[in-house]
């Protein structure tokens, strides 16, 4: 049996974390291995976690390492599994979401970071910087070339994008 | 806000509507085999630190390697040891529940077709694929599309070459793994 806490905890953060670490992998199944992955260890650590500030964060991080280690194997798996047409969960989403999906999974891991911590997740530049371990600078730059990146493949208008932030 | 950002946004929410959430209980458990795992392969590794000339194999899950067979490599993947491959079999039964198979072990006849009756338990999608040698890295020679259970799906594999064969579903390619023995 889990623990009470936790399931009220999981409950109300599993959904918007999927949410994010999806945009971030550019593929549901990854993320949600890592996830599940991360969720069940914190679990048996939940003794330890539940006086943390904030568990969701130690959540995240884990997740985040593991689609990081997954990055590469992911490439070859997702290659196979197009080849045999597209898993049944994948077809549930709107048309426009799959379209997002598929650009952000062409950008580099490093633009789809920032662009999600970012916009997504909400973080300010500086605290994306910190949270990467990277210059701000970089994190600026990142930002830049993946928001043209993506505005081109989804066809929005570049300009509004660049002007963001 | 701009429009990339609504994007971004509108697609998360899709996302995080739409997910199967599975019980927390399957969470927890997962945690705990997990730990459990780790511990006997802790316990394994202090063993073949101390030299391993101890009476406990060390890889308990190999068969017997007929004479004039190469033996078994070290494989790299996290399967659990302990468990042994089950009697040959031509009909293989394949279990997948709380995001785990079972058995991890399959064993089937160098050259001959056989039916794999893969029985999905969970509401979350599987897959089976068989990949030549010890882990992933070898050759792919069966692979079907996953499917969301509960339900059982009765697949006619071919025909396979003699020796050690990797199974897994490349939907949680980390936690889902068995060994398929060919003799």
């Amino acid at each position: 049996m889990a623990d009470e806490e936790f399931s009220a905890f999981y409950a109300a953060t599993y959904q918007r974390l999927l949410g994010q670490l999806v945009l971030l992998c550019g593929d549901r199944a990854e993320a949600e291995d890592a996830l599940q992955e991360a969720f069940a260890r914190a679990a048996v650590r939940w003794h330890r976690l539940r006086s943390y500030q904030a568990p969701e964060a130690w959540v995240w991080r884990v997740a985040l390492n593991l689609t990081r280690m997954a990055a590469r194997r992911l490439r070859r798996r997702t290659a196979a599994l197009l080849r045999l047409g597209s898993a049944p969960a994948a077809a549930e989403l709107s048309a426009e979401t799959v379209d997002l999906l598929v650009a952000l999974r062409a950008l580099p891991l490093a633009q789809r970071q920032v662009l999600v911590l970012h916009h997504l997740v909400g973080l300010p530049v500086a605290e994306v910087a910190r949270e990467l371990g990277l210059p701000v600078g970089t994190v600026k730059t990142r930002l830049a070339r993946g928001r043209r990146a993506l505005a081109r493949r989804l066809a929005l208008d570049p300009e509004e994008v660049s002007r963001h932030g | 806000m701009d429009e990339l950002t609504v994007r971004l946004q509108r697609a998360a929410t899709e996302v995080a509507e739409r997910a199967v959430i599975p019980a927390p209980d399957d969470i927890a458990r997962r945690g705990r085999r997990q730990r459990r795992r780790h511990a006997a392969g802790a316990v394994l590794l202090a063993i073949a630190l101390a030299g391993g000339v101890v009476a406990v194999p060390l890889r308990p899950w190999q068969p017997a390697a007929p004479s004039g067979m190469p033996p078994a490599t070290p494989s790299p993947s996290m399967l659990a040891p302990g468990h042994r491959c089950p009697a040959r079999v031509t009909a293989a039964q394949l279990t997948a529940k709380d995001i785990a198979f079972a058995p991890a072990c399959l064993t089937a006849e160098a050259g001959r077709p056989f039916r794999l009756k893969f029985d999905n338990k969970d509401a979350v999608i599987h897959n089976v694929s068989i990949f030549e040698g010890p882990d992933a890295s070898g050759r792919r020679v069966f692979m079907r599309p996953p499917f969301r259970g509960p339900r059982v799906v009765t697949y006619p594999v071919p025909a396979l070459s003699r020796g050690r064969h990797f199974f897994r579903c490349d939907v949680h390619p980390n936690l889902m793994q068995g060994r398929l023995i060919v003799r």
